[in-house]
This record gives structure tokens, C-alpha cells and sequence, in this order.
């Protein structure tokens, strides 16, 4: 569902320049539950990000992000990510707000996106990020092997597991130019999924969405994400 | 909640002379790697402030005296808990809130934003008596029916010892209200909390619920600020002429934890961004 949305706003945009609003696209490597890996269950998504720079419009935020997304599209999400927003922006109210890089944990539930801050997030260093359900279907967002915030999907598997990089600006379209952004993706640890009650196994293909980035490499190797 | 302004003035002449030899800008560490590893957070340059309880407290003790001074009507409980038995754990200790849920859903968010200042002010309270922080909490939610519901919880890395507005009550129900005016909302209720320093909660209504979802962002720097923000946190909750939410976006900046909910109406005019 999610990607069915985000495909819809990139389609949607690249007409006339809009102000207020908030638009989404993506440019990630993802998996659909059902539509890959032999039918196994998607229990998680792990990779090393490492983010050269990040430089955003000031109404923009950029997220390089491991992502997790479940069938109930208001109470299954949870995303662990490397984020810089621009001045005038932020997400939730909490998460880079003065223009920062930072490390971030989002959850969405009942509804309601909570976003939690963890630190100060280094250029041109590698973070393994994962969210991972390991027992029955509470999911957890992990970054270097630390656990942070967990969720509870309303089953276990997700219907949808990424990695990639999040453009949200707060305009009724999405700005194609005036910024930039360098990332790449499992450098030092591969991209694997995890199947509960199984292992991690490391992604052989997978789908992709550019919206405004380029995308070239992997899986199974590594991969780069820019614009 | 303040200690003497002496003691204020010689914390933050040392706190300020450390961050300046380590040559840190605002959002990254002041106070090195914390229990993770990493620089904090911080939304504030001015970290000179001390959370006043009893000395000697007990973690438990913190939490109850804090949820005696805090004034709202949201939680019905807050206990330390033990952590979950996952690996990976932060040290620290875990909170476990229970809150007054009116539904699985946004009625639940001013609740779930007391438990997130409640926490802030216990972390800060418990690194500066010597104690293990927060590693993470868990928020249920009582329903109507009595269920009990999962609302989240969590805890981010944020330095302590933020200090935001000290104002007092009329000060900022005046100040707020005269804010809302120059942005054309008409206050519903203003209330201030008192988890630790002050932090308002603002309902108001519109008559243009488009404009006002596509002013949310202006709007909300100009009635809390942004770089850094006024108050140790906020609630502002936007309404139609109806009573219905239009938005609600709160933040509680001692626990680094934020929310955001959008009804559908106005989804496509917010300017408020979320994951």
C-alpha cells in the first residue's frame, strides 16, 4: 500500500511548484511479501547505511533508512533511519529540528507517528540499521546491534521491507532540484532479510523506485543511492 | 521546578566552558557518548538546568514525585520496570505508564504526550542523582471498556539538563493567546504542565481548516519556537468549527520523542512532515 502511494506521488510529482503541503517519494530497494523470496516471511530487513552528505531544501528532510511497513497502513511501521532535515522542518516536532544529522527511530501507532531522537549521526560512516521481529509480532528498530523503539504489527510478517532513502518536503509537489544527497548501502554489511524462526538471508534481487534519486549496484552487493 | 540562580549561573559557566572546548554545535553531544555510545541530543544551547527532587531518591521515588507535580490527568500509573528481555538492551531503567484512552487513536495523543514529558523529566531527574537513565518505556492505553491497549513508548538519546522557559502560567496562557490571534485560531482550552519547566498544551479551532494545515508549520514556530524551542515541550491540537481534530502535533524535547497525527481531510494541505 505504501508503495502504491509513493508511486502515485511520484507520478504526481513533477507538475507546477506548489507551497505547503507535504509530499513523499522514494528511491529505495524493497521486497513484497507474496512477490518474492519463495513466499518466506519477511521478519526483517538489515543493512550497513553509510551517508556522504545530505544537503536539503530548508523545507525538505532526507532519510536513509531500514523500513518495515505491515498490512494495518495506520499501525504497522516502523523505520530506523539517518535524517537531516532542512531549517524550517522537522519530523514529528523533535527529529532534526535545527538542520542536524541525526540517528532516529519512527514508529507509527494508532495512527500516530511518534518519532524518537537518538543522537548525533557521523558523515561517511557505516551504521548496521535494522528492524527486526524476532518472536510473535512485535518488531524492533535496532542501529549498531543496539535495540531502541519496537512495534507491534498487527501480524507478524510485514507486507513490505526496504531500504533506501525517504524525500519528504513540505510542498504539494516534490522539488526535483536545489538539493543533494550520497548514500550508499550495505558496504559493510549485506542487505539481508530475515525469515522468524528461521536466519537472516542475503538479498539475491529486488524491486526499486528511483523518484529523484539514481540508484545503481546491488543486490546482493552493494548499492548506492544518490540525487 | 528551579534550583537557585547562583547555582544555575556556576553550572552553566561550566557547562558552557565544556562545550565550547569541545566545539560542539546544537543537536550533537555536549556531554561526549552517552550509555550508547553516541553524542545526545540537544535542542537547546542552554544545558544549565537542574531537575530539583528530593536528594537520595529512588528511581521510584523520582517517578512519584514527579507525577505529583506535573498537574495533568492523563496517566493513571508510571512504575520502573524491568527491561525486556531482548538483546541489545540500553542500561538504564524501563517505564511503564498506563494512560487514559478515550479510543485507539488520536483521542489517546494528549495522554500519550504527558507520558513522554513525565519521562523526559525523570531521565534528566535520574542522570543528575547519579542514576542509570531511561532505556525505554512502554505506554498501554486503559479503553472505555477497560482493554488495554499498546500506545508505544520510548526513549531517545538527549543530553540532560536542558533549560527552556521558566515563564510563568499567565505569562504564557497570555502570550499564547495572544499568538493565536495573529494567526486566526480561536483558543479552545491553554493549559501548562509541570513535568519539570513549563510546557503548554494548546487547543484551537478554525473556520478554514485547509489554510490552517498548510500554515501548521509557521504556525507552530511562532507559537513555540524552533531553533531552540520555547517551552520543554508542547500540544497543539488544531480543530474544525465541529470540534473534530484537524492535527495534532506534540513534542516533548527531555525524552527527544515527538508525535504527529493528520486526519484525512487535511492530509493533502498539512505542511507538517513525518517519516
Amino acid at each position: 500500500m505504501i508503495i502504491l502511494v509513493a508511486a502515485i506521488a511520484v507520478a504526481a510529482s513533477w507538475g507546477s511548484p506548489g507551497v505547503h503541503a507535504a509530499s513523499y517519494e522514494w528511491g529505495i530497494r524493497y521486497l513484497n511479501y507474496g512477490s518474492c523470496c519463495l513466499g518466506d516471511s519477511l521478519n526483517g530487513t538489515k543493512a550497513s547505511i553509510e551517508v556522504n552528505y545530505f544537503n536539503p531544501l530548508t523545507n525538505q528532510c532526507l532519510s536513509a533508512q531500514s523500513y518495515g511497513v505491515g498490512f494495518n497502513n495506520t499501525d504497522d511501521l516502523i523505520v530506523v533511519d539517518l535524517l537531516r532535515c532542512g531549517s524550517s522542518t522537522g519530523i514529528d516536532g523533535t527529529c532534526s529540528e535545527s538542520n542536524n544529522f541525526v540517528r532516529a527511530v519512527e514508529v507509527l501507532i494508532n495512527g500516530i507517528y511518534h518519532c524518537y531522537e537518538h543522537g548525533a549521526a557521523s558523515w561517511g560512516t557505516n551504521y548496521t540499521m535494522d528492524v527486526l521481529n524476532e518472536y510473535q509480532s512485535l518488531w524492533w528498530a535496532h542501529i549498531n546491534g543496539t535495540a531502541y523503539e519496537n512495534e507491534t504489527f498487527s501480524t507478524g510478517t510485514a507486507e513490505a521491507i526496504q531500504e533506501g532513502i525517504e524525500d519528504g518536503q513540505t510542498t504539494s509537489n516534490i522539488f526535483c532540484s536545489g538539493w543533494s544527497a550520497a548514500s550508499v548501502f550495505a558496504q559493510t554489511s549485506a542487505w539481508q532479510r530475515f525469515e522468524i524462526n528461521v536466519s537472516w538471508k542475503t538479498v539475491q534481487s529486488s524491486r526499486s523506485q528511483s523518484g529523484c534519486f539514481t540508484l545503481s549496484g546491488g543486490p546482493p552487493g552493494a548499492f548506492s543511492i544518490q540525487h | 521546578m528551579t534550583i537557585s540562580r547562583r547555582m544555575r549561573y556556576l553550572i552553566g559557566i561550566t557547562i558552557v566552558s565544556v562545550a565550547v572546548g569541545a566545539g560542539v554545535a546544537r543537536g550533537t553531544g555536549l556531554w561526549g557518548s552517552n550509555r550508547s555510545g553516541v553524542a545526545p541530543s540537544r535542542y537547546t544551547d542552554d544545558l544549565g538546568h537542574v531537575t530539583a527532587v528530593p536528594p537520595g531518591s529512588s528511581a521510584q521515588e523520582i517517578v512519584d514525585f514527579i507525577m505529583k507535580r506535573y498537574d495533568g490527568s492523563g496517566i493513571v500509573s508510571a512504575k520502573v520496570g524491568a527491561p525486556p528481555s531482548v538483546p541489545g538492551q540500553r542500561a538504564g531503567i524501563w517505564l511503564n505508564f498506563v494512560i487514559r484512552s478515550p479510543g485507539a487513536d488520536e483521542r489517546s495523543a494528549h495522554a500519550g504526550w504527558e507520558a513522554d514529558l513525565v519521562e523526559g523529566a525523570v531521565a534528566d531527574a535520574l542522570q543528575e542523582n547519579g542514576l542509570n537513565g531511561i532505556a525505554g518505556s512502554t505506554i498501554e492505553g486503559i479503553l472505555p471498556s477497560g482493554a488495554i491497549a499498546p500506545m508505544g513508548g520510548g526513549m531517545g538519546d538527549v543530553s540532560p539538563g536542558q533549560d527552556f522557559s521558566q515563564a510563568s502560567d499567565p505569562q504564557i496562557k497570555s502570550l499564547l493567546e495572544a499568538g493565536l490571534e495573529r494567526v486566526h485560531l480561536t483558543p479552545v482550552s491553554i493549559e501548562v504542565l509541570h513535568a519539570d519547566e513549563p510546557a503548554p498544551a494548546v487547543i484551537a479551532s478554525t473556520t478554514d481548516p485547509a489554510a490552517a494545515a498548510k500554515d501548521a508549520s509557521s504556525t507552530i514556530r511562532r507559537l513555540f519556537g524552533k531553533d531552540p524551542p520555547m517551552y520543554e515541550g508542547y500540544y497543539f491540537e488544531v480543530r474544525d468549527q465541529s470540534g473534530h481534530p484537524l492535527f495534532i502535533q506534540s513534542t516533548a524535547f527531555r525524552s527527544g520523542a515527538g508525535s504527529l497525527w493528520v486526519d484525512p481531510t487535511v492530509q493533502k494541505d498539512v505542511s507538517l512532515l513525518h517519516g
